[in-house]
């Protein structure tokens, strides 16, 4: 009884942190460390709290453009979605790909427990060496000498503004920094033009995705061999450089997919390479040490809690059409509102710099003419310089 | 005065180089602190704290004044010279590990 309490409450405190953006569930697992609760209470709210985030997170994402550092990368093809009546679509597709990746990404975790640490011995010297030549890919994917350049500059720019941001003492950086890189910039670009987020169709999709899906569970499982800054959005930019998906919801169907097994593969990673790849669970195992006998009740709790976030996150789609009736200009001010205070409070007045200066170099690729995704050298470059 | 993409773009990018060399410049300026404040700061802040060495061992040594927390850096030429009871002015980051706080010591100094 005691255990269905703790995944209810976690599925509800993670919807909560998936619904707001700011709130990550790392700080949900902090804030609920300091309370006098059961280690296995405590375990089992944490991981139903990751399961229900990050399915949550994708409501944001999808219909504010407002982005969570896990799914950053769903954050463009998400809106553009939404913007063209299919949020309702863009959201299936993600809840599909998530409970589809995480079951098999369960599936393999066996297999993985036991590959894990070869892979990660014998790609962690050569860290720094790999992202180096992925981001090179990712720049040449410009084609024209000229935007080659350019992108050159702001993957540059980013990865300072990523750097600077890191090095000071602010609290949950990479809030602010993504808030600014994509909704700062993308509300101030929005003032320009009239268009809003249009009545929403009927969220039917093709399930013909399958084959991201499971490109998306093998690139998860890498993404836990990667350094802790954000390592599923940096997969899914340099997946999307290799992967040709030529339309929004595979590329969707990829990023979701990823975010799901990264999430499944953490436990794999914990156990066998003592590398805890989500702060939550880095949390939960500094308050109740996790072993492989663990893993088939907590990556069961992660599942259950995936699969009612699911269900709950395609019932409260069917009400995206609200967002029409506050209009695009109300709703982007509000957006703007909600960010500033929500920044302020959790960064402070250093938080307010690093996303006035991130809108600043989100303007740029939109302006000059090159993808948004070289913004993403606001963490790839600090984790070259980490593996370093 | 027109403005035009070219021109926001320009002014973007200046606000963008502005904002990233304040941000190095906070994020390398110390703020002075006590052991207590050292504690709930965020970490990777720049700290200076003022206390009382204790429990010194081969990689690490206690900085107390009411409460106490742990500094790594022993490899930093003066804190050989520490002894326990010894005032010193630690520079360093907070850094965390599994919940726990500490300080990676750039520079020592005695009292």
């Amino acid at each position: 009884m005691l255990q269905v309490l703790a995944v209810a409450a976690g599925i509800l405190l993670g919807i909560l942190s998936g619904l707001l953006p700011g709130i990550h569930s790392n700080t949900i697992a902090s804030v609920l460390s300091t309370l006098p609760l059961a280690p296995e209470f405590f375990t089992y709210i944490i991981v139903a709290v990751l399961g229900a985030h990050i399915v949550f997170s994708f409501f944001p994402s999808v219909f504010l453009s407002i982005p969570d550092d896990t799914v950053v990368a769903s954050v463009l093809p998400g809106h553009r979605m939404a913007l063209a009546g299919r949020g309702r679509e863009a959201i299936t597709v993600c809840a599909m790909a998530v409970i589809l990746a995480s079951c098999a990404s369960a599936l393999l975790l066996p297999v993985s427990i036991a590959l894990l640490p070869i892979a990660y011995a014998a790609i962690s010297p050569h860290m720094a060496l790999v992202l180096a030549a992925a981001s090179v890919f990712l720049l040449a994917s410009e084609r024209e000498g000229g935007k080659i350049a350019i992108a050159a500059a702001i993957f540059l720019l980013a990865g300072a503004l990523g750097v600077a941001t890191m090095r000071g003492g602010i609290v949950d950086p990479l809030f602010p920094a993504f808030s600014g890189l994509f909704a700062g910039s993308g509300i101030l670009l929005s003032f320009t033009s009239a268009r809003g987020i249009p009545k929403q169709k009927e969220g039917k999709t093709e399930l013909d995705f399958l084959p991201y899906v499971a490109a998306g569970v093998v690139l998860g499982a890498l993404s836990d061999l990667l350094p802790g800054i954000a390592a599923p959005a940096q997969i899914a930019i340099f997946a999307s450089v290799f992967i040709v998906a030529n339309d929004a919801r595979k590329f969707l169907a990829l990023v979701a997919s990823i975010a799901a097994s990264h999430a499944v593969f953490a436990f794999a990673a914990l156990v066998s390479i003592g590398k805890a790849r989500e702060g939550s669970l880095a949390i939960m195992e500094a308050i109740k040490s996790v072993g492989a006998g663990d893993l088939p009740a907590l990556v069961g709790v992660l599942l259950l809690s995936i699969g009612v976030s699911a269900f709950l996150l395609m019932k409260l789609s069917v009400h995206a059409d609200r967002l029409q009736k506050i209009g695009m200009r109300n709703l982007n001010l509000g957006i703007l509102a909600y960010l500033v205070c929500a920044i302020a409070i959790i960064s402070g007045a250093e938080g307010l710099l690093v996303f006035a200066t991130a809108t600043a170099v989100g303007l740029l690729p939109p302006l000059l003419g090159v993808r948004r995704t070289h913004v993403m050298g606001l963490i790839i470059v600090p984790s070259m310089l980490l593996s370093l | 005065m027109e403005i035009d993409e070219r021109k926001v773009a320009i002014a973007a990018a200046i606000a963008a180089v502005a904002g990233i060399l304040l941000l190095f410049f906070l994020a390398e300026t110390p703020r002075e602190s006590s052991v207590a404040e050292s504690l709930i700061a965020a970490p990777n802040t720049l700290l200076e704290i003022t206390g009382e060495a204790a429990n010194i061992t081969t990689d690490r040594f206690q900085l107390c004044d009411r409460v106490c927390i742990s500094v790594k850096g022993m490899g930093l030429p003066s804190s050989g010279l520490l002894s326990g009871g010894e005032r010193a002015v630690v520079l360093g980051r907070v850094k965390e590990y599994m919940g726990r706080r500490y300080v990676e010591a750039e520079k020592i100094t005695l009292e």
